[in-house]
């Protein structure tokens, strides 16, 4: 069970740690895959405990991205505070975990922490249906 | 703008990160109340319950009329929307990302064997 407000995704990915890490940590890899929509990205990090990060996507505009690298544990753990127009320029923290599956295959477990509390995803769905019934009642008396 | 908009979202993550409040919510939600009815249905004090409302209208997701004597209040879910989406938004952004990556990894891998 997690924390409110955490995002968890995992992937099984045919890679070993070390390649997969890297795709984090080595600029040149993450401007070739940290790109919504097709930008072209730059970045420049210095992944080690207390360095900075800021990777700039080019869109329409600019998209500025960074934060401080929390903790750096190759191949294993790479935690860092992500802080952008799409947090609400607030601090929230993505940790990237690499298990070692065997076989060349990594599992990657991404937290992005410190988002909304899980219970209003879970709530809003009957909240908003309530609403609406509400809205529905009021438009019919 | 900005800045406002984050200050809002801050506002509704504190009002329901409180089960009491979110136990108000979900009560308003089936219709409205008023402050008293409200406190009859919380094992708390009319004070207790005011201090919640209070959280819950700065976060804008309760609405207080007044009239006379009797406080009624409304739920507006319109704020928790917002935080929704700013979560969903993020699910589609790193699923995308990760799909890049996997993508490139692939890429790389088929090259070192032409190479080789």
């Amino acid at each position: 069970m997690s924390a409110p407000g955490t995002l968890v995704i995992r992937r099984l990915i045919r890679a070993s740690r070390e390649d997969v890490f890297a795709m984090w940590t080595d600029a040149g890899s993450l401007q070739q895959w940290m790109t919504p929509g097709g930008s072209r990205t730059t970045a420049e990090l210095d992944p080690r405990v207390g360095g900075r990060y800021k990777i700039v996507m080019h869109g329409d505009r600019d998209f500025d991205h960074h934060g401080e690298y929390l903790i750096v544990d190759p191949p294993a753990k790479l935690s860092f505070t992500w802080i952008s127009e799409g947090s609400e320029y607030q601090r929230s923290i993505v940790t990237v975990e690499l298990f070692d599956k065997g076989a060349n295959q990594t599992e990657l477990v991404l937290t992005h922490e410190q988002l909304p509390p899980a219970q209003v995803a879970r709530h809003t769905q009957g909240w908003t249906e309530a609403v609406d019934k509400l809205a529905a009642l009021g438009a019919s008396t | 703008m900005v800045e406002r908009s984050a200050a809002r979202l801050d506002g509704v993550f504190s009002a329901v990160a409180d089960p009491t409040r979110r136990a108000i919510l979900d009560t308003l939600a089936r219709g409205e109340v008023t402050v008293g009815e409200l406190a009859a249905r919380f094992p708390i004090s009319l004070n207790g319950v005011s201090k919640h409302v209070r959280v819950l209208e700065r976060a804008g997701l309760v609405a207080r009329d007044v009239q006379g004597r009797e406080h009624r209040l409304t739920f507006d879910a319109r704020p928790l929307e917002e935080a929704v989406e700013w979560m969903a938004r993020y699910r589609v952004f790193w699923e995308a990302r990760l799909d890049a990556l996997e993508g490139l990894l692939r890429a790389r891998r088929r090259s070192r064997r032409r190479t080789r």
